[in-house]
């Protein structure tokens, strides 16, 4: 009798046990009872070996969860290792897929697991369309490209074309670098002959943007240029005309501009300016002058004021005008060539002839930008009184 | 044709003989209990009459010569050691012998880890401590030959029988 009792108390013991591990309790913490009959030993031998696996296949369970797919699966014939070797093999097999996804290969699928493989099949058709449409895309993208090249380089010929007007009169000599930030660009100069003689007009102007549209606005300013007959010889005027034609044609484009005549008979040059940047007077090993003059922004406002100056102009006196593409030319450092170099360059080489003199600008520009490819458009134009 | 003695293989499809108009009534399909019939009892004569190994071998190098004809005939592609397996994959879907799994591939040594989730020879045996899909390890070593002129190990290492759910296999050069 005593010894079914204490039977019946280990075994009351054990059921205790078991509902506090059944209740989140681990199994290191709990005591099974000792020295007990061989029935009951063997029992609790059986009870400890489940509950033994069953915390080897929880610790599993978390490596896998937390992305430890060669966590080691212990054997068993527990049913838990069947459906833990399913889970196993399946993750694998879905990182092995998503693994060919991320390589490009979207023709994967997932097979049997249900709503899983649907939205995974999903998921992949969905990439698939939209590589092929973006594929398709970037096809018509480079044919669009291939196209805008081929109407560039006829742009190229054409704006070519129309701002050769390179002329040159006896008493000075004048040269060009025209550099366009791509084939063709938005600076625009003009040398302008008059019939009477030793009379030289030049033109420079910036319009904004680079490109077909640039070139198409430089085309009109050259026409408008053109049509302008007398007005051609006061520079106030010829920028007024400008900027009412433009204001009138509603293109919606703005430009800089400056504009001076040159008498070579009596050694004067008479200036306006359209919000354009300064030209330079040098003077032997002078400082350089800015030539400035009051005028605004054209091609936006109709009613402005454009000031008309003229300066007095000595044999060996150089003329340097320039856009914007020079001064804001921009170094690895961010460094503007106006900030650093630009005085500094003018000053250089007072006696080399004007092609020498603007090459050796181009090259400073060239070193500054450590390479011959600029952010904007580049014009320079250099005279030099005889 | 099929009964003559041979030291070398000379099977070819045609043994299978034309089943549509064999089978018009009755058709392809057989039920996988009497495919495993078929196969369990070949199994069990031979180990009667030649011992385990010498049937393990038998049914390993059946294996392999069904697989060469079967690539051959439902197979038969271009590409690399990945994209075999990616075909295989739905050939062996369409064909039910089973859903196969890559679990690993590495395609510069040219090995893998694969699975067999349902597998013609062995889902839903008894489980006994042995591996037993021999005939699959042919199988799957012929197809890759046929593919690739290389010969592989491939080694079930978890199967059914050993209470593994799916069919591990283990492929490498030999």
């Amino acid at each position: 009798m005593a010894t079914e009792n204490l039977q019946i108390e280990t075994i009351l013991k054990i059921t205790e046990l078991l509902r506090k591990y059944y209740n989140g309790e681990n199994l290191s913490s709990l005591c099974f009872p000792e020295n007990s009959s061989p029935e009951i030993s063997d029992l609790l031998h059986v009870i400890t070996e489940i509950l033994e696996k069953i915390e080897i296949y929880s610790n599993y369970i978390e490596s896998i969860s937390s992305g430890n797919l060669s966590a080691p699966l212990p054997k068993s014939k527990l049913k838990i290792y069947n459906a833990l070797m399913n889970l196993e093999s399946t993750l694998n097999h879905l990182t092995w897929k998503t693994k060919k996804i991320a390589s490009g290969d979207l023709n994967q699928r997932i097979e049997f697991l249900g709503e899983f493989s649907q939205a995974f099949n999903r998921m992949t058709e969905q990439l698939k369309i939209s590589f092929e449409t973006i594929q398709q895309q970037q096809e018509e993208l480079k044919k669009r490209e291939l196209q805008t090249e081929k109407d560039l380089k006829l742009a190229k010929a054409i704006q070519k074309n129309f701002l050769n007007d390179y002329v040159e009169i006896p008493e000075l000599k004048t040269h060009v670098i025209y550099k366009p930030v791509i084939h063709v660009g938005g600076d625009i100069y003009s040398f302008i002959k008059f019939k009477d003689r030793g009379l030289l007009g030049i033109f420079i102007g910036d319009v904004n943007g680079h490109g077909i549209h640039a070139a198409l606005v430089t085309g009109i300013l050259k026409a408008t240029i053109n049509s302008a007959g007398v007005l051609k010889k006061d520079p106030a005027k010829l920028l007024h005309y400008i900027n009412n034609r433009i204001i009138e044609l509603g293109l919606d484009i703005f430009f800089t501009a400056f504009y001076g005549v040159i008498d070579t008979g009596n050694l004067t040059f008479t200036f306006s300016r359209g919000g354009h940047n300064l030209p330079f007077l040098l003077r032997n090993s002078e400082e350089p002058v800015a030539l400035a003059c009051e005028g605004p922004l054209l091609g936006v406002n109709r009613d402005i004021f454009i000031e008309k100056k003229d300066i007095k102009l000595k044999p060996g006196d150089r003329i340097l005008f320039y856009t914007d593409g020079v001064t804001e030319c921009i170094n690895d450092k961010g460094e503007t060539f106006e900030n650093t170099k630009f005085m500094e360059v003018l000053k250089e080489i007072p006696d080399a002839n004007i092609k020498d003199f603007l090459s050796h600008i181009l090259k400073s520009l060239i070193d500054f930008r450590k390479g011959d490819t600029f952010n904007d458009d580049i014009c320079l134009i250099g005279l030099k009184v005889l | 044709m099929f009964k003559e003695e041979r030291k070398n293989s000379i099977f070819s499809w045609n043994m299978i003989g034309d089943i549509s108009s064999g089978r018009p009534n009755l058709g392809n399909d057989v039920g996988v209990d009497i495919y495993r019939l078929m196969q369990y009892t070949i199994r069990d004569a031979l180990i009667s009459e030649f011992g385990v190994e010498a049937t393990d071998k038998i049914f390993f190098n059946a294996g392999f010569i069904a697989g060469s004809e079967f690539y051959k005939n439902k197979i038969s592609c271009n590409g690399d050691f990945a994209f075999l397996f990616d075909i295989l994959e739905k050939v062996l879907i369409e064909h039910k012998i089973g859903i196969l799994r890559v679990e690993t591939l590495d395609e510069e040594n040219m090995s893998a880890v694969i699975t067999i989730a349902e597998d013609l020879d062995c889902s839903g045996l008894p489980v006994c401590d042995e591996v037993i899909c021999t005939f699959d390890e042919g199988f799957l070593s012929g197809i890759l030959y046929s593919h690739t002129k290389i010969n592989f190990t491939v080694k079930e290492t978890d199967c059914w029988c050993t209470g593994d759910r799916v069919c591990r296999f283990v492929i490498s050069k030999a």
